[in-house]
């Protein structure tokens, strides 16, 4: 669907509505997002529910008692609802993945247990057939890119190019049997993109609606470089030898997706599927007419009007054309994922870390041994400052913790990488994204209030607990073998080193009990300890570089020797404080290096001595601009983590 | 019906879960193994842990809730404020502090992995510095004492730590504490008008009150032990005085009141006595203070008012004993007092707490990982740590006589032996003068195959993988699609086969090793002087026999090990008549890195008497050897006490069959057996005999010997 093919006079008629109730721009963005996402979600659950058996993934249960996360995979079997805990299904993940950023996701099970018919129940529910496509591979490998590209022979040289109309037009792709063929083919579509050898590429997906306000014109147009990446859902058997034509999955197709075991649902659903409908109506006729309902009632917009744009009104091709073009784009501007971007507080950053800290590397002991190194070498840096951020500290690899610890990383079959960093961010925003509304439906159940209202309440930064849970599903996807070794054991380590060392260290900076709030956005040992290194100077002004420098490095020393204190002998909290000492270390070197441009920017702030908090955020933006910098200082990560950029 | 206490135990699994997985996540599931109760077993109850399960077998559970009854509940009640209880009421409170037992037993357990020992090389400097200790504390202690009181304490002083770790953490306030206080409280836990919001206090030592209940304590460092455990393991003063007042009854008359204060006061002292004020600074503890609280604790161990300071005695030690840095230099302090009263024959621990048919004792080693003793392992501590003193220390418990001879004592004598002659025998290297060519494969590479030819119209062209061919194109040159008219097209099919990429290089080869060796070793007293059987590092023709063994040991095993090959060694010890040891077969790997095999056994311990050959000997070394060829090796010194006659005819029974042969080596002297032996190579081909005027030759030949046995009349055959 070209450019000018693509309607958008719903996403003009919604917002003017939206308007003239005093909404801001903002505002209307996000009313519509929230309201498209609960609209589809309720169409594709209209549209299942006659279709499809529920199919349970995951239940996550947080203890805000203990502070533990207990994250079971459930294979299929239904539980009972308890308090504090959400269970995820098949369907959840899929409408999830289409809401916000790229994940691509291949469910790997059996055959005939329906990972293929309910991919196909949920695309097909939410997308015209045009828009979507679903690819069978196999040995004898068909044009995986025919679609995108055209091509023709010119004195026996083959010549292509690629169709942009039709990158377009895809929204989402299901590819079938993904290990029965050469499954190189497809890593570009899971990059969302097709790249011919000559070079020539395109991103695939539609363009995403861009929205502008003034006054009170609205004005809805286009970006050629706003693209929605389509989302992509791979389906394959085991490659066991009972399924002899599938292959192993190639490591580079294999790290691009989240792999997620699709249970065999036979026994627990029983008879529950023998009276259901086998889609015998258009799936996605069926989901528009209650998509359109929905969304009138939560938008508080016409319904008569909103479905003379977002239905047929005749049978004709090209209306029906037109009314699934406004759809396109009103569902892709709902779920533009600039919309949805998500904020983690400061605990989650750090908590995080901690976790790819003992999951990643080439070895503990080499991940520690690199952290007392960065230590050391700050400290020879800045001997004239008097500072010793040397941690003399003795870890035992053979320790039955480590030992543990070492047996889940070593059923990896990658090392961690950078890849699967980004996909526990996507996978944890899109955890949250469940959680918030299957608590907003639980609680508008119980209240007798709108599933919208209390979505849109519980919409919140995310916390430790949702980066924690993606992290167990993305390690879990990276075992290749089973040796009774669980990832979710080191991340409740990880997580109780975590909550134990903030309250440790907290309780010694406060000089009174402290208790580890999860939700809370400014509890971070790293935020902490660059706090007290600007509280430090808040009584004094117009210091020179040098001062300023001394001042606050010396602080920063001062909490490194407290942290350091904090070793209880616990080998895994060790590498946690190792890492944080490191941190700070860095962040001393780091005011010592930008020292002029710190005066400079603490001199212009006006001096008060009750507020830290301008000076502290003078010295963040001072991090943030330093990003852009010509590098010479290769730890700046280091001081990024520590304000939580 | 279900057997007695078995819901106590459940219970106290159910308490034990959800806190380990808040506390210790990745020992969350550690498997508790149950069992029936067993009348007939030993014990009554047995909790240990192999760090990979925690064992919670309660045998008896009649005895035991006698026991807690009649023993245990009058000794706390009176603390508890129960001082009247029914005869109904005693039960309930007995089955209740049995049930919290069991919930500070499993976490006892646990603890092993998570804090101590909870690694090897922990273990081992554990060790080191029990060994230090004791020795700072008996300075004149023989090495083999030494090494038995350390082993023989270990476990007590791994318990000392985890008990007060345990005690410390499950106090209401802590992290250990808060748990089962929110569990008690929502579960309504009782003990009898008492509602709990922590363990009962106490609980730690109640084990230890029905231990001493029937048997009375055969040495002095277990009891006094416990008095340090009543004083540390109540927080209430009546409870403390009540049972320290217990243990201390058990032993009154065997050590006065002013050594035991003593005692225990100076053990509980030295906690800090070799920490440096660094070490002090970064713990927050205050060494006088330290020491004037445990005074004061001990003087007014019944006072309430000893409440602080017993607090911080109890958090100081686990502070110490939590961080490795601390703990050995800390728990080398404590035992100095204690040391006189270990004894030096058994080790000192809880009965029941500790894994059965583990221990080793008097059984043979059959595995590497099978473990030795504590004194054994204590041992082996040493050596893994390079203890400064390690050489002394081998030699002299190697040459341990002490009566009698145990074989606890054996065993210890034999690891030190065999660890002397492992650090010190020098190794032969292996020579092999052959090499041959042989084909080695450098890995595969892709060449594109053709498979198939199509003829397609230009309607099936749409259908083709476009941007697959163009690639192809590009990486091979391979045309693959051709226009051969306006209609009609031709499509040439790849696909990428691996062959492999071959080429050829030289290795050494010729090594070819025995399926089975004898060694028959003459340990008649000539071999032995001087020393006796105090052999090892006496320089005795004795000791230079050990150096060349170990050697060829060395060697032959890297040998086998290249080659993948098993090997069957068997020792046979010559000495006075009837006192000729023959041992089982054992594969060579095995005989190399364990102490205490069979073969180990023999030959590590000469009988000292004359050089006589026990007949059945010749053959007895021969049966369960391994099919294929054996090298029959013999060593002596001097001639032969028994029948010649005799002797020879079992040599020719053995040279008579092809795939033995036989290697007779004389040392220092030719005695007419020799000569006799040396007449029997011109009838036996496979016979080589060869004089060694001393031990360097014949550790310069023992090796090329085994390893190109085949060739061995050809290199030796001629004196």
């Amino acid at each position: 669907m070209s450019q000018e093919n693509q309607q958008t006079r719903t996403i003009e008629y919604i917002a003017n509505e939206l308007l003239a109730k005093g909404l801001t721009k903002d505002q209307i963005i996000r009313k519509i997002n929230e309201a498209g996402f609960l609209a589809t979600l309720e169409g594709v659950s209209k549209v299942l529910g006659s279709r499809v058996t529920p199919t349970s993934l995951y239940r996550i249960e947080y203890d805000t008692t203990n502070n533990n996360l207990d994250f079971k995979f459930l294979e299929g079997k239904g539980k009972p609802p308890k308090a504090n805990s959400v269970d995820v299904d098949v369907t959840d993940n899929v409408i999830a993945s289409l809401s916000g950023k790229k994940i691509p996701i291949l469910f790997e099970g059996i055959t005939g247990t329906g990972k293929t018919y309910t991919l196909e129940q949920v695309l097909d529910a939410v997308y015209h057939i045009d828009n979507r496509r679903i690819l069978r591979l196999n040995a004898n490998m068909s044009n995986v890119l025919q679609p995108y590209i055209n091509g023709q022979i010119e004195n026996g040289a083959l010549k292509i190019y690629i169709n942009r109309d039709a990158a377009r037009d895809i929204l989402a792709l299901l590819v079938d049997e993904e290990n029965r063929g050469d499954t190189n083919a497809v890593i570009g579509l899971l990059d969302s993109q097709v790249t011919l050898p000559s070079g020539e590429r395109v991103n695939l997906g539609p363009l995403i609606p861009q929205l502008d306000i003034n006054g009170k014109s609205v004005n809805v147009y286009f970006d050629e470089e706003k693209i929605k990446s389509i989302a992509v859902y791979g389906a394959q058997n085991p490659s066991t030898a009972s399924y002899s034509g599938t292959r192993a999955t190639d490591g580079a197709v294999g790290n691009r997706q989240l792999k997620i075991a699709y249970p065999n649902m036979a026994v627990n659903s029983g008879s529950a599927t023998i009276n259901m409908d086998a889609a015998e109506s258009n799936g996605h006729v069926e989901f528009i007419d209650f998509y359109v309902k929905q969304l009138s009632k939560y938008l508080g917009v016409n319904l008569d009007t909103l479905s003379k744009l977002l239905k047929p009104t005749d049978s004709s091709e090209e209306e029906k054309r037109r009314a699934n073009s406004e759809y396109l784009s009103l569902h892709t501007f709902a779920f533009d994922p600039k919309n949805i971007r998500n904020k983690f507080i400061k605990s989650a950053v750090e908590g995080a870390d901690h976790i790819i800290n003992l999951t990643g590397g080439d070895g503990l002991a080499q991940n520690l041994e690199d952290d007392l190194g960065v230590a050391e070498e700050w400290t020879e840096t800045l001997r004239s400052y008097g500072v010793d951020f040397i941690y003399n500290v003795s870890f035992d690899p053979t320790s039955e913790v480590i030992k543990k610890v070492d047996a889940v990383r070593s059923t990896f079959g990658e090392p961690l990488i950078e890849r699967d960093k980004t996909k526990a961010i996507k996978n944890a925003e899109a955890l949250a994204l469940i959680i918030w509304y299957k608590q907003a439906y639980a609680n508008a159940r119980e209240l007798g209030t709108s599933p919208l209202d209390e979505f849109a309440q519980l919409r919140s930064p995310l916390t430790l607990k949702d980066i924690a849970c993606a992290y167990a599903i993305v390690l879990n996807d990276k075992m290749q073998r089973k040796n009774g070794a669980s990832p979710i054991t080191v991340i409740n380590q990880a997580f109780k080193d975590y909550v134990t060392l903030y309250q440790d260290f907290a309780t010694r900076v406060y000089q009174e009990p402290k208790t580890f709030n999860i939700h809370d956005p400014d509890m971070s040992i790293r935020y902490l300890a660059s706090y007290m290194a600007v509280s430090s100077i808040k009584n004094e002004n117009k210091l020179t570089p040098d001062e300023y420098a001394k001042k606050m490095i010396v602080a920063v020393n001062n909490t490194s020797a407290m942290l350091k204190t904090l070793d209880d002998g616990n080998d895994t909290r060790k590498l946690l404080i190792a890492r944080i000492n490191a941190d700070l270390a860095s962040l001393a070197g780091f005011i010592h290096e930008y020292r002029r441009e710190l005066a400079d920017s603490f001199n212009k702030v006006p001096q008060n001595a009750t507020e830290v908090l301008p000076r502290y955020n003078a010295l963040k933006d001072l991090v943030e601009k330093a990003r852009s910098d010509v590098r010479t200082n290769y730890t700046l990560p280091r001081v990024e983590r520590t304000f939580g950029i | 019906m279900k057997p007695l206490l078995e819901y106590e135990l459940i219970t106290a699994e159910s308490n034990f879960r959800p806190i380990t997985l808040a506390e210790q996540p990745m020992f969350a599931s550690i498997p508790i193994e149950k069992t029936e109760p067993d009348p007939n077993h030993r014990r009554h109850w047995m909790f240990a842990t192999d760090n990979e399960k925690i064992l919670a077998h309660v045998y008896k559970p009649d005895y035991i809730l006698k026991k807690f009854k009649d023993t245990v509940v009058p000794v706390y009640a009176r603390s508890y404020g129960l001082p009247n209880l029914s005869k109904d009421g005693i039960t309930r409170v007995a089955k209740t502090l049995i049930y919290h037992t069991f919930d500070y037993l499993l976490f006892h357990e646990l603890f092993h992995p998570v804090f101590l020992p909870k690694s090897e090389p922990d273990k081992e400097r554990f060790d080191v510095a029990l060994k230090n200790g004791i020795k700072r504390a008996e300075p004149h202690l023989k090495d083999p004492d030494v090494v038995n009181k350390a082993g023989n304490s270990r476990n007590a002083m791994w318990d000392f730590f985890i008990d007060t770790f345990f005690f410390y953490l499950s106090q209401p306030e802590n992290t250990y504490g808060r748990h089962f206080k929110r569990i008690f409280v929502q579960n309504n836990e009782t003990l009898e008008s008492i509602t709990l919001k922590a363990l009962p206090d106490g609980i730690i030592t109640a084990w230890d009150v029905i231990e001493l209940a029937d048997n009375k304590p055969q040495t002095l460092f277990y009891p006094i032990t416990r008095g340090i455990y009543s004083l540390l393991f109540s927080n209430s003063g009546l409870l403390r005085e009540s049972v320290f007042t217990y243990f201390n009854d058990k032993i009154k008359d065997k050590i006065q009141s002013s050594e035991l204060r003593n005692t225990i006061i100076t053990s509980l002292s030295n906690a800090v006595k070799y920490l440096d004020q660094d070490a002090l600074r970064r713990l927050a503890i205050d060494r006088n203070k330290f020491i004037d609280a445990i005074t004061e604790l001990y003087d007014n161990m019944g006072n309430a008012k000893t409440a602080s300071v017993h607090q911080y005695i109890v958090k100081a030690i686990t502070e110490i004993g939590m961080r490795p840095e601390f703990r050995y230099a800390s728990v080398g302090g404590i035992i100095e007092p204690l040391s006189k009263y270990i004894d030096i024959n058994k080790e000192e621990r809880r009965d029941g707490a500790y894994i059965e048919d583990q221990e080793g004792q008097g059984s043979e080693q059959t595995s590497p990982t099978q473990s030795g003793g504590g004194a054994e392992e204590v041992l082996q501590s040493l050596i893994n740590q390079n203890d400064p003193d390690l050489d002394n220390i081998l030699s002299s418990v190697a040459n341990d006589q002490t009566q009698p001879r145990t074989n606890r004592r054996i065993r210890l004598s034999n690891l030190a032996k065999d660890q002397y002659y492992k650090k010190n025998a020098k190794e032969i290297s292996i020579r092999s003068p052959i090499t041959e060519a042989v084909e080695i494969n450098l890995g595969f590479r892709k060449v594109p195959v053709k498979i198939n030819e199509l003829l397609l119209t230009q309607d099936q062209l749409y259908n083709l993988p476009f941007e697959r061919l163009y690639q192809f194109q590009l990486e091979t040159g391979i045309q693959c699609l051709f226009q051969l008219s306006d209609y009609q097209y031709r499509y040439d099919i790849y696909e990428w086969k691996e062959e492999p990429i071959r080429d050829f290089t030289y290795t050494k080869s010729g090594i070819i090793l025995p399926d089975n060796i004898i060694f028959r070793v003459d340990g008649s007293g000539s071999m032995l002087n001087p020393g006796g059987a105090e052999f090892v590092g006496s320089k005795s023709r004795y000791d230079c026999l050990m150096h060349v063994l170990y050697g060829i040991t060395k060697s032959t095993v890297k040998a086998a090990r290249e080659m993948n090959k098993q090997v069957s060694v068997v020792g046979v010890n010559y000495s006075s008549s009837g006192k000729t040891k023959v041992s089982q077969p054992v594969e060579l790997q095995m005989f190399c890195e364990t102490p205490n095999n069979n073969c180990k056994g023999v030959l590590l311990n000469p009988g000292c008497g004359s050089t006589y050959h026990d007949i059945s000997a010749y053959q007895a070394a021969y049966k369960d050897l391994r099919p294929g060829k054996t090298l029959d090796i013999t060593i002596a010194d001097g001639d032969l006490d028994s029948s010649h006659d005799d002797s020879i005819a079992e040599y020719r029974k053995i040279l008579a069959k092809p795939e033995n042969t036989g290697l007779y080596f004389p040392i220092f002297q030719e005695g007419r057996f020799a000569l006799r032996m040396k007449l029997l190579t011109k009838e036996k081909s496979n016979l080589v005999y060869r004089p060694f005027l001393n031990f360097n030759e014949l550790q310069a030949a023992a090796t090329d010997l085994i390893i190109q046995y085949a060739r061995a009349a050809e290199r030796f055959g001629k004196a």
